[in-house]
């Protein structure tokens, strides 16, 4: 389909009959590109080969042991090392790895399914569907901090949900709904991961249903005609046909194990959930050399394990049901 | 809406759509119930909140506005509210305007040009896209750092408006599909009459793809808007909102002035809420990703 | 499309209107004008509030018009003063926070050598360093890889411990309680009496303890009181070296709770069977409650006691809305566990003041740290923050000026606390303790156990496991550490 509808075919055509248009074109063809291939250039080939070699790299100031020159030394895969042995016995470094995976968990295994089943119900016109994309769409673009903010107040213990609670004789004076509580040590987590899924389901939701939204609409008839319930059209026609949303978006999800960390840091004020997005970002703020090396050798330990598996993950889901392409 | 689209639901399919409507209206009160519930607060005095979490003001007053459009983020002299506001205008619109244009460069050269090494190039604009690599951030402000880009306000929102001004984003997915699509004829047309490729992508490509562009110009800007990290890394000297609430926040905290941070928020949501209530069909309409065949 | 249109129209427009103003903004939000004779200081922007600096700058350009010193507050100041700090034209002369790890940017060259202050003379004839306790002097030398010289001064000196609604006191007739029994018995005393919460919804009755997960770190300030008490301070310095004779190689070994932590156990093991174990001692949320609702219980007399620290007053003050709270607050003597020796644990010993290398006018930075150790300066900065107490030698103060501070009960109480007790800190100068991202700490990586142990209802996080796996832990972990502090 690609050869069709571009003007390379044509090109070569031209060329024969005119050179002058042939560099005509090199010219619009490099200068379209300059920029966006200069700045990929830089910022992605360039940053990342120089976040790879600060990996191997130690930074020393005056106290250093013996061996090694004030500033910056390579130190082979000594960095990594340090990991593997934190990773081994530190319990702090465990927890911040099994805080990052629970994000992909929750937002592909529990808010995409939800928001799937959501989004159908929507596309089938559940009464007030407008009035409800709307809605649900709002926490999307209201800047983070705010909603994070909303939320803690509001499922603070003497926040709006408990107390308003205690009014209505729900609850007891001081029982509060603990699997809320962004403040206690077991219940954060959890706490967290509800405002995730509150918080990012709308947009999901969404997303799904633009997707949905192109699917033909003879399928959806003769699927009609043959009289399926609203399981069989879902599992049948629905989510085959979105397919290529759901791989995009499962994907997307996987990404949060390494991009999440402003809704532990926000919600929780700091306290509970670090991630190791959390603890690059303190790196970088922070802004000591002797740092950098830790958190280039731990990105680039994260990329390795990372890559792979979501290549291997979308390889497997664009596998799933034949091509649709709408 | 065509009427043979709809179910005719009976017995348990009509059940079913009851109990999602009901579970939808439950979360909607969730999501908005609190933001009344903050628009209360704002109204109350400073030693109401903190024995009258839920009720109404009883001496609803302005105060709580008048201090947080005074209010100034600690440790940024002269950056207010307002001149947040202004802040992270000038942030978010460069930003999305350069970001679109150059995305829209590299998506139509690379959806409607067969030339060596285009398929290579999409190819890894995908995997850059799927498989980020981690921890760079400490690279990439060193780097920053390097270039000068970290000296004063200015430099710094150079700096950002640079790092934002990428052409191979999620942007250039969604445009480079929309291109590829396009039909050819226009442009035929176009070459037949003597027009250059560079007259064609102003002249006919861009007006063509008008409306994609506004859609992904809408999302990018609500994306840069929002963002926290980078402003908070790279424009330290000038908060955008998304940083200077959170500092606001700490501050207002410290001094336990809740019903000023009540009003920090509505500030910051209002003028969000009235230009997504003129605009949300074309923002809910245009949000959309495609598959990511590489 | 129309309404798209004019909307990019207004936008346009307020991006001409907001880049002029935020032209303007960068020059009133960097130096301001005034050339090399200015300094610009930078401060924490907390417990204390901003009336002291207010203060301080203005009397000191009553006295030096020519003067231009700016005092910001900041609340970040630790996030951005590492990148200020690395510069050549820094943006801030001065930083003034707690937890300022001043060693290392010291042995990074950015801190500007002090020895010059410290031999200044004061308006009374005494140098900057008499105005010092031996202690603030001793930790303030450091050497960089250039001989031992001064780099910082101690900026405050605090107590904690236990505050208590005097007026609930009194009129119950309550005992302030000397020892940790009295302690023990005076909870079961107020559980039994049941008073009623004065106002409160029908029930309710005073608990001896509110308190917030938010800051559970104040308990510590009374349970490193009774470690002091237990194992006296010679000791306690002495593991806080971390095998620093042997290149720290068996530092772990400060952990061990059968011998250098024996006595941190053993108070931990106090607070534990007097709070953990008795969950009817404090207010029931107390494990997952935000610092504005402990202090309301306690400005609502729902609570007798609360472990706090001598920003309390000035806290409490706000949270009631700037309003008076109503009732006087004192400070308590820590309850002794043991002897008669009373111990005071200096509550941000590490609160720093450091000038940057580049620093564009020494001499104006030199006199204006100076100024800070004056007579009344120390009073408004006491006076201000409402029971601060900055870390210079308060007993030059003439009688009455004393008697003006002690005029505010909890100022007398916090004054009684630091100039009776014995002074001590937690406070390690080595490179293990201050290069490693405040993982070596007494408590490793600051991991408290107040909160899970209360929320267990004396259950869990026993002492005897909290302290093995503190050992275990610091005993893995080690080497990594030692790593990333670029010792081995």
């Amino acid at each position: 389909m690609d050869g069709n509808s571009s003007f390379g075919n044509e090109r070569k055509a031209d060329n024969k009959k005119r050179g002058r248009h042939f560099n005509v074109r090199t010219l619009f063809i490099i200068l379209m590109l300059a920029y966006p291939v200069l700045h990929f250039l830089v910022m992605w080939v360039f940053v990342n080969g120089y976040s790879i070699a600060l990996s191997f790299q130690r930074y020393f100031s005056t106290i250093r042991p013996a061996g090694y020159d004030k500033g910056w030394n390579f130190v082979g895969f000594d960095n990594f090392k340090n990991l593997f042995n934190l990773i081994k016995s530190d319990e702090n470094t465990r927890e911040m790895f099994a805080n990052s995976l629970m994000y992909p968990v929750i937002s592909c295994l529990v808010t995409l399914p939800l928001s799937i089943i959501a989004a159908y119900f929507m596309y089938k016109k559940v009464a007030g569907s407008s009035f409800f994309r709307v809605v649900f769409f709002f926490p999307s673009i209201v800047p983070l901090i705010i909603l994070t903010l909303i939320y803690r107040y509001s499922v603070a213990p003497d926040g709006l949900v408990n107390v308003l609670l205690q009014k209505l004789h729900i609850l007891e004076k001081g029982e509060i709904v603990s699997f809320l509580n962004v403040f206690g040590e077991d219940t954060a987590a959890g706490a967290v991961y509800i405002f995730c899924i509150w918080a990012g389901i709308g947009y999901n939701i969404i997303l799904l249903n633009s997707g949905m939204g192109k699917i033909p609409q003879e399928l959806q008839e003769s699927a009609m005609l043959d009289g399926a319930g609203p399981m069989t059209e879902l599992f049948r026609i629905v989510i085959p046909l979105t397919w290529p949303t759901i791989t995009t978006m499962f994907i997307l999800g996987m990404m949060s194990c390494i991009n999440v960390y402003m809704q532990p840091k926000f919600l929780t004020m700091d306290k509970y959930g670090k991630t190791v997005a959390w603890m690059i970002y303190d790196y970088a703020q922070g802004g000591r050399p002797g740092d950098l090396g830790q958190a280039a050798s731990l990105g680039l330990f994260c990329t390795v394990i990372l890559a792979p598996t979501i290549l291997l993950v979308k390889h497997f889901l664009e596998k799933c049901f034949a091509d649709v392409d709408f | 809406m065509k009427k043979e689209m709809i179910y005719r639901r009976t017995g348990w399919t009509k059940a079913l759509f009851v109990i999602v409507f009901i579970i939808f209206a439950v979360l909607t009160v969730t999501y908005l119930y609190p933001l009344i519930w903050v628009l209360m607060n704002s109204f109350k005095q400073q030693s109401e909140y903190i024995n009258n979490i839920t009720g109404f003001p009883k001496n609803p007053g302005f105060t709580a506005y008048a201090e947080a459009f005074a209010e100034e983020v600690s440790g940024h002299k002269g950056a207010t509210l307002m001149s947040m506001f202004g802040m992270t205008i000038a942030v978010a619109t460069v930003g999305t305007i350069i970001t679109v244009l150059t995305s829209s460069q590299a998506a139509y050269i690379l959806a409607k040009f067969n030339f060596r090494g285009a398929k290579f190039m999409y190819a890894v604009v995908i995997f850059a896209y799927v498989c980020p690599i981690v921890g760079t951030l400490p690279a990439q402000m060193q780097f920053m750092k390097t270039l000068g880009f970290m000296k004063n306000s200015f430099a710094e929102y150079v700096g950002v408006i640079f790092l934002y001004s990428g052409g191979f984003g999620f942007n250039f997915i969604l445009l480079h599909a929309y291109y590829k699509n396009l039909s050819k004829s226009y442009a035929e047309a176009a070459y037949i009459d003597g027009a250059n490729d560079f007259q064609i992508y102003t002249h006919i490509i861009l007006p063509l793809s008008k409306g994609s562009l506004v859609a992904v110009f809408i999302i990018q800007f609500i994306g840069l808007w929002n963002d926290y990290t980078t402003p908070a890394i790279f424009l330290k000297d000038a908060p955008t909102l998304a940083v200077g609430v959170s500092l606001m926040t700490k501050t207002l905290e410290n001094n336990s002035n809740f019903p000023e941070l009540f009003a920090v928020m509505v500030i910051v949501l209002l003028p969000i809420i009235l230009i997504f209530s003129v605009f949300s069909k074309t923002i809910i309409e245009n949000t959309t990703v495609g598959g990511l065949k590489g | 499309m129309k309404a798209f249109k004019s909307i990019l129209l207004v936008l346009a427009a307020a991006i001409a209107a907001t880049s002029l103003a935020a032209c303007g903004g960068d020059n009133e939000g960097g130096r301001p004008t005034g050339g090399n004779g200015s300094i610009v200081i930078k401060y924490y922007d907390g417990g204390y509030g901003r009336e002291w600096a207010d203060d301080l700058a203005s009397r000191y350009k009553t006295i030096h018009p020519d003067a231009d010193v700016t005092m910001e507050a900041d609340l970040e100041i630790l996030g951005t003063m590492t990148s200020a700090l690395q510069s050549e034209d820094p943006d801030y002369d001065i930083f003034i926070s707690h937890d300022i790890t001043w060693q290392y940017y010291a042995l990074e060259g950015y801190l500007a050598n002090l020895d010059a202050l410290y031999a200044k003379k004061l308006s009374d004839g005494r140098t900057f360093a008499d105005a010092l306790s031996p202690a603030n002097r001793e930790y303030s030398k450091f050497d960089a890889g250039e001989g031992e010289h001064y780099y910082k001064v101690n900026w405050t000196q605090g107590a904690g411990g236990l505050i208590y609604n005097v007026d609930m006191f009194e009129e119950y007739g309550w005992e302030v309680p000397e020892t940790y029994d009295d302690l023990k018995n005076l909870c079961a005393q107020i559980v039994s009496e049941a008073r009623p919460v004065k106002g409160g919804m029908g029930g309710q009755t005073v608990v001896p303890f509110t308190w917030t997960n938010e800051n559970e770190y104040l308990w510590d300030y009374v349970v490193f009181e009774w470690w002091a008490q237990l194992a006296g301070t010679e000791k306690i310095s002495q593991l806080l070296q971390y095998d620093k004779a042997n290149n720290y190689t068996n530092g772990f070994e400060s952990f061990n709770p059968d011998t250098n932590y024996k006595e941190f156990k053993q108070a931990y093991q106090y607070w534990y069977d007097l709070v953990a174990k008795n969950p009817n001692y404090s207010v029931s949320a107390s494990n997952a409650q935000t610092k504005l609702a402990a202090q309301g219980q306690f400005l609502r007399g729902e609570a007798a006691m609360m472990p706090y620290s001598h920003w309390a007053y000035y806290e409490l003050k706000k949270a009631n809305g700037g309003d008076d709270i109503g009732f006087e607050v004192n400070l308590m003597e820590t309850p002794l566990v043991k002897g008669t020796q009373r111990y005071n644990y200096l509550v941000g010993f590490g609160d720093s003041i450091v000038v940057s290398k580049y620093c564009h006018n020494m001499d104006l930075a030199i006199d204006f740290i100076s100024f800070m150790a004056e007579p009344e300066s120390l009073v408004s900065f006491t006076e201000k923050s409402q029971g601060a107490f900055s870390a210079f030698d308060y007993s030059v103060l003439p009688a009455e000026q004393l008697a003006r501070l002690n005029s505010n009960p909890f100022v007398a109480s916090v004054n009684k606390k630091l100039t009776t007790e014995t002074n001590f800190n937690l406070y390690s100068n080595e490179p293990i303790a201050y290069l490693t991202s405040a993982t070596v700490q007494p408590w490793l990586a600051n991991k408290y156990h107040y909160v899970p142990a209360f929320a267990g209802k004396g259950t869990t996080d026993n002492p005897d496991d909290v302290f093995a796996e503190m050992y275990s832990t610091a005993k893995a972990n080690w080497r990594s550490w030692l790593y990333n502090a670029g010792l081995v």
